[in-house]
């Protein structure tokens, strides 16, 4: 998608209904997700990932695992049981939304 | 193809060298960078290390880690105060209640006996106690803090346990709000409400003092170990 500005404010969303869905995950493999999700019409950039993955953890939306993968530590994210309620508030959020959106760029016009 | 040991150390310098300080940070950034190295190499298996570092690293923009490392400072700040007052909501639970309104009857008891012209300076010698207090223990955390640098793992949320998540020029602020009373405090401090807001005022700025200069750095292991699933395994 050319234009990010479109998904920005409803990046956290994106990642925290991904961990609902994945149980947990870490960055990169957040990235990967959402690319083949949208057969990479959108592209999660890292510097936008990580600030938004650090700010729901300080929100104590998600917390953390750290694993040894290979010869590294691999930091996980998975959703609190805070989060998983928020989760549902902000898909409705977005659902509605996304509603909105497309009555104001395809009106259905009626007669009444 | 997989990264070796080596070539994970170098991932470490070279974030290191892109100004990431923190180990928090550096972890996850040299995992991400490997993960993506891994994958370039099973699209171009004959791609060098340095040619498929630098086209990830272009992937973080022409900012580089610096926005990361900023929203990372805040986040970590946040979860600083979120402590703070974790410590300071105790204070409103039994038992330690029954010392909040001790505190706070003996400050008002010393308020109210004080001659007007007196009250306001009571109330700023509390605040000005614990910011000088403050002051002191954050110069003298900053010298420790600085032997561990280049020797020890830096984490970014154990530097604001010992700056104090540079709140410094927040406890100041209360100054502010003082400075008009002292000019109007014949006008409003015979109010028994507005002295006995301030008693709790006081015995509030000194215990968030307290708990910041006393109760979280003595808490610091276990702080940074919920932080930080990491920090005992590293």
């Amino acid at each position: 998608m050319a234009n990010s500005k479109l998904y920005k404010g409803s990046l956290n969303t994106i990642i925290l209904k991904l961990l609902d869905e994945q149980g947990k995950m870490y960055g990169y493999e957040i990235t990967q997700k959402v690319k083949a999700l949208t057969k990479g019409e959108l592209k999660i950039t890292e510097g936008a990932l990580y600030p938004a993955l650090h700010k729901l953890e300080a929100e104590g939306l998600l917390e953390v695992e750290v694993a040894k993968v290979d010869n590294r530590l691999r930091k996980y994210y998975k959703l609190t049981e805070q989060g998983e309620k928020e989760t549902v508030n902000r898909l409705a959020e977005l659902e509605d939304f996304i509603r909105s959106m497309q009555q104001l760029v395809n009106p259905k016009w009626s007669i009444s | 193809m997989k990264l070796s040991e080596n070539q994970i150390e170098e991932l470490f310098v070279f974030v290191r060298k892109h100004y990431v300080e923190h180990y928090d940070l550096h972890m996850e950034l040299v995992d991400h960078l490997a993960d993506g190295i891994e994958v370039q190499w099973l699209e171009n298996p004959k791609m060098s290390f340095k040619e498929a570092r630098q086209k990830e690293f272009k992937k973080f923009g022409v900012c580089g880690f610096s926005d990361i490392i900023e929203k990372r400072r805040r986040a970590m700040e946040k979860r600083y105060y979120k402590n703070i007052f974790k410590f300071y909501k105790e204070y409103f639970k039994i038992p330690k209640i029954v010392l909040l309104v001790t505190l706070t009857l003996l400050t008002f008891l010393c308020i109210r006996l004080l001659p007007d012209d007196y009250k306001t300076y009571f109330v700023l010698a509390g605040v000005l106690v614990s910011v000088v207090v403050m002051t002191f223990r954050s110069i003298k955390n900053y010298r420790f803090y600085r032997k561990k640098i280049g020797i020890e793992k830096r984490w970014m949320f154990e530097e604001n346990i010992y700056n104090f998540g540079n709140v410094i020029s927040i406890v100041m602020l209360p100054i502010h709000i003082i400075n008009p009373l002292m000019n109007a405090q014949s006008l409003a401090l015979n109010n028994i409400y507005l002295e006995l807001g301030l008693a709790f005022f006081t015995v509030s700025i000194v215990l968030l003092s307290y708990i910041m200069i006393y109760v979280i750095p003595s808490k610091a292991q276990e702080l940074l170990s919920e932080t930080y699933p990491e920090y005992k395994l590293v």
